[in-house]
């Protein structure tokens, strides 16, 4: 993941988008046809769900996990990184949207040789990606109003939570655990979705000295003294007394008060609409106080 | 008589439908140098190997005095006897020093360093490879390379002494690659050892050494054992032309040495199974 | 007698130098004083700044059996560093000395303790568990249970392995090793399908697995260690003798009276508990197993009698080397020690690829 780039290369994204889509348009506008839309990437799936456009899907990838039956209802063209262009293609779509880490490059460019409109929306998280994003899914799916009464509930969603962040005093020290196999910890260092998550919810990732997600050290972990540890809930996870029982956490503030959250992945990376809700939710945990 | 060191009745050996060796009997008298000859594929080393509990004959049995071999276990038979093979090829960087003291890392724990270091270098001077001491093996030449296996076989050998008389030394081709001059000064050596007791095997395809040391001669062919007894009685015209195919004179030059002198290939004969004379790998 | 004369210059490269014993005597203490240097180091070094008055202070109060509990410099000595340590020890002696048996088994200086199949198992077991284990198995699993059955694996592997390549009562070694690659890619086939099922955390959990680390050392997993550690230490004096023979060949050595398929299933046993263990607990360790006997046997020769020993020293060493460093250069962040041991070894082993004379290609 690349974190939040700059607003002008989102913009510039945006153009492009536009118009490819423009193109696809005025194929659309001689043979009047429904749109038929392959979605890679869950935020992508998230969002055109919300705007009531699941009909329009034809196609989805494994990562769409919300809603749930998504992937059960839609043929599933593989891991966004890794689908299959034979398997998009068969699905005849009018248009794929594709999160930007989405791949193969060598994939993306054999669509679009086949003449398939592609947009790549970039990942950006900040909570005007997300209402940007929205708008643009909107667009590309027609569904330009849906887009803007949803990016309206988005964007008032934010402004709730950055009310509530205001009213705290004090920074939490959080620790975001992505990955927890054989019990060393894998931890969202900055420039990641986690880090700009925990900046929402007005925390302080004590991991920012690393970009990235990486394995961190033991005595890092304790020196670093975490007051809460936020863990994504898909899976097998460790339950709280495994981990606070590790010589890293055991002498931790985190452990002291036993603070731990665990929530579904796409929920609290996806910066999809939901993503006002899981900031609330991971204020609520930072500081439980406020209001 | 007393019994034979190494006694082998009746043994077959076969692999799938393949039969090695057929129906062999075969004694190793203690102070007998005993020579294998035949041709190419005739079974001299599988006998060999069955001799030394290398290999398991199907049928027959193999004692070492009065044991069977399968009921002694490796380092028991290593006490009883020494084998040369053929070719040996090294893993890593051993010196000959190491390799021929491997003879005795295995046997002689009780003895005390400096013993096993003379042992070890009169073996090497045995074998003229004394002043290839520190070399790495695999640096040596392939007679030079045989010659340090022989110097191995020897400490080996005498490493047992300490704890068993009644050897036998087993020599696989052990002059394939020397000079005329090493392969004199080895079988030399192996005589020396028989003169001192032990019951000594080699396969060997020059038949005029073959005449010149052994005591006691045995004809392979096809895995049969077609001929044995005293070199003069057992090398006659006849027998080469129908084991090797060729057609050589007998001389006999002092009384009771014979020699080989081959002058005509004899192709037109009845064909035995090799027709090759020089030795093989 | 006509003696090969060698020219003086060409001499001492193929001369084993005669030196080799005394080198050996030297080497161990110089070895060994390395070791405990590395340990002090170890122990003084981490992101986490302690006075070396207050370690020493630390571990005197816990050798006195003194409960120090509350202070958290304690728990950092006690508790993460001192295991850690302890585990590179373990580790390291394991994959050096697995490394030089493999060695020994295959006749070939290249093998690597994973040649018996111990990476492909372990690595299919974790893979199992990471993506079939998380859909299918309830609740929260403990943290032994990826080590517990990658542990497993290694040994289902090896068994597996051992019992193609025997007939009747002898095991061939080329069978070993051609069963061995045909099992690595049946596993690794596996565990492409497991990785193209896997989602997003998986994939992660499993590359993560897979790069081997040293974190996460608990005083647990040192002691789930220890036997297969001790048996190893205990079996080396047993070895040597009979390792030097099968230098020379299987038939030479049961010439010389070492019973070989009693060595051989020996060597595969311990190096299979050895490895598989140390993989469990930390992923898949290159080059250590490999560099490590290379290295002694340029220096002390091949004779196991000193090179087994010699490996159960340079292993520790090495692998503790490189895990400080992986733990304190990118701090707070750590380095894959898998990174470290390759980046130093390849290179090495590259440069003894090139140096090697001819004549040495066995």
């Amino acid at each position: 993941m690349t974190g939040s780039k700059c607003f002008l290369r989102w913009a510039a994204l945006f153009c492009v988008a536009l118009l490819s889509i423009s193109a696809a348009r005025s194929a659309a506008v001689k043979a009047p046809a429904a749109q038929r839309i392959v979605a890679i990437g869950g935020a992508i799936t998230e969002t055109l769900y919300a705007l009531g456009q699941e009909q329009k899907i034809v196609g989805v990838d494994t990562t769409s996990l919300y809603p749930p039956h998504a992937l059960r209802d839609k043929p599933n063209v593989g891991y966004f990184r890794a689908f299959s262009v034979e398997g998009v293609l068969s699905l005849k779509p009018t248009l794929v949207i594709a999160a930007e880490s989405a791949g193969p490059p060598d994939s993306l460019k054999l669509l679009q040789d086949s003449k398939v409109a592609i947009a790549r929306l970039p990942d950006a998280f900040t909570a005007a990606g997300v209402e940007a994003k929205i708008k643009l899914i909107g667009h590309l799916a027609q569904a330009d109003a849906a887009a803007a009464t949803l990016a309206e509930t988005v964007s008032r969603g934010f402004s709730e939570v950055n009310a509530r962040r205001a009213k705290v005093s004090g920074r939490t020290r959080v620790l975001f655990i992505i990955a927890m196999q054989s019990g060393r910890p894998i931890v969202a260092g900055r420039s990641t979705a986690a880090d700009a998550m925990i900046g929402l919810a007005g925390g302080l990732n004590v991991a920012a000295d690393f970009s990235g997600y990486k394995p961190m050290n033991d005595e890092s972990i304790l020196a670093a003294a975490p007051d809460v540890i936020v863990m994504m809930a898909n899976g097998n996870r460790p339950s709280n007394a495994q981990i606070f029982q590790l010589p890293a956490f055991k002498a931790t503030p985190a452990a002291a008060h036993q603070r731990l959250v665990a929530l579904d992945g796409l929920y609290l990376l996806g910066f999809g609409p939901r993503t006002p809700q899981a900031c609330e939710d991971l204020l609520s945990a930072f500081y439980p106080g406020v209001k | 008589m007393t019994v034979p060191i190494v006694a082998a009745r009746n043994i077959t050996y076969a692999v799938g439908d393949k039969i090695l060796v057929e129906d062999v009997t075969v004694t190793l008298e203690r102070g007998r140098l005993t020579a294998v000859i035949g041709p190419n594929g005739a079974g001299k080393s599988t006998l060999l190997r069955i001799l030394a509990g290398e290999l398991t004959s199907n049928s027959g049995n193999v004692r070492y005095l009065d044991q069977d071999v399968r009921s002694l276990s490796a380092w028991q038979l290593a006490l009883r006897r020494a084998v040369m093979a053929q070719t040996t090829r090294l893993a890593f960087a051993f010196s000959v020093k190491e390799i021929a003291a491997l003879g005795i890392d295995s046997l002689g724990r009780r003895a005390s360093r400096e013993a096993r270091q003379a042992l070890v270098a009169t073996a090497l001077e045995k074998a003229d490879v004394g002043h290839l001491a520190d070399r790495i093996y695999q640096t040596l030449s392939g007679g030079e390379q045989q010659r340090v296996q022989f110097a191995r076989a020897l400490t080996q050998l005498w490493a047992g002494q300490s704890i068993k008389r009644d050897q036998a030394l087993l020599l696989d081709e052990p002059i394939a690659h020397l000079d005329m001059r090493h392969q004199l000064a080895l079988m030399d050596a192996a005589r020396a050892q028989a003169r001192d007791g032990v019951a000594v095997l080699v396969t060997i395809h020059d038949l005029n050494l073959a005449a010149a040391y052994a005591d006691h001669l045995l004809v392979l062919n096809r895995g049969r054992l077609v001929a044995q007894g005293r070199p003069h009685e057992v090398l006659t015209s006849r027998l080469l032309a129908e084991v090797f195919g060729v057609d050589a004179g007998i001389g006999e030059a002092p009384p009771g040495a014979v020699f080989v002198l081959p002058h005509r290939h004899a192709e037109r004969r009845a064909p035995g199974s090799g027709t090759n004379p020089k030795p093989d790998h | 007698m006509t003696r090969v004369s060698v020219p003086a210059s060409r001499a001492w490269r193929i001369r084993a130098r005669p030196e080799r014993r005394l080198r050996a005597i030297l080497l161990f203490p110089v070895l060994a004083v390395a070791l405990a240097a590395l340990t002090i180091l170890a122990i003084g070094r981490g992101p986490l700044v302690i006075a070396p008055v207050d370690i020493i202070d630390i571990l005197v109060r816990a050798a006195q059996g003194v409960d120090q509990s509350s202070s958290r410099e304690a728990l950092v000595v006690l508790d993460i560093r001192l295991p850690r340590i302890l585990l590179a020890v373990v580790i390291g002696a394991n994959l050096a000395v697995s490394g030089a048996l493999m060695q020994s088994l295959f006749r070939n200086p290249l093998a690597d303790p994973g040649i018996i199949g111990v990476s492909a198992g372990a690595a299919l077991a974790a893979a199992g568990v990471i993506v079939v284990g998380d859909k299918y198995l309830p609740g929260a699993l403990p943290f032994a249970s990826l080590p517990i059955a990658a542990f497993a694996g290694a040994l289902i592997a090896v068994l597996i392995l051992y019992l193609i390549a025997t007939r009747g009562r002898e095991t061939s070694v080329a069978t070993l090793l051609l069963a061995g690659i045909a099992l690595g890619a049946l596993a690794g086939a596996i565990i492409g399908f497991l990785t193209f099922v896997a989602d997003d955390r998986q994939l992660r959990d499993l590359t993560f697995w897979s790069l081997g680390s040293l974190g996460g050392a608990t005083w647990d997993k040192v002691a789930a260690l220890t036997p297969p550690f001790v048996l190893l230490l205990v079996a080396l004096p047993f070895l040597g003798r009979g390792l030097n023979a099968l230098s020379i060949g299987e038939a030479e050595a049961f010439y010389l009276g070492i019973s070989v398929q009693r060595l051989k299933a020996a060597i595969v046993a311990l190096a299979a508990l050895a490895t598989g263990a140390s993989v469990a607990a930390a992923g898949i360790i290159g080059f250590v197993g490999i560099v490590v006997p290379q290295l002694l046997r340029l220096v002390l020769g091949p004779d196991h009698r000193f090179l087994l020993p010699a490996c159960a020293l340079l292993g520790p060493a090495l692998l503790l080397a490189a895990d400080t460093c992986a733990r304190t250069l990118a701090a707070p962040a750590e380095l894959p020690i898998g990174i470290l041991t390759a980046g130093i070894g390849a290179p090495f082993f590259l440069w003894l690829l090139l140096r090697r004379p001819a004549g040495f290609d066995t």
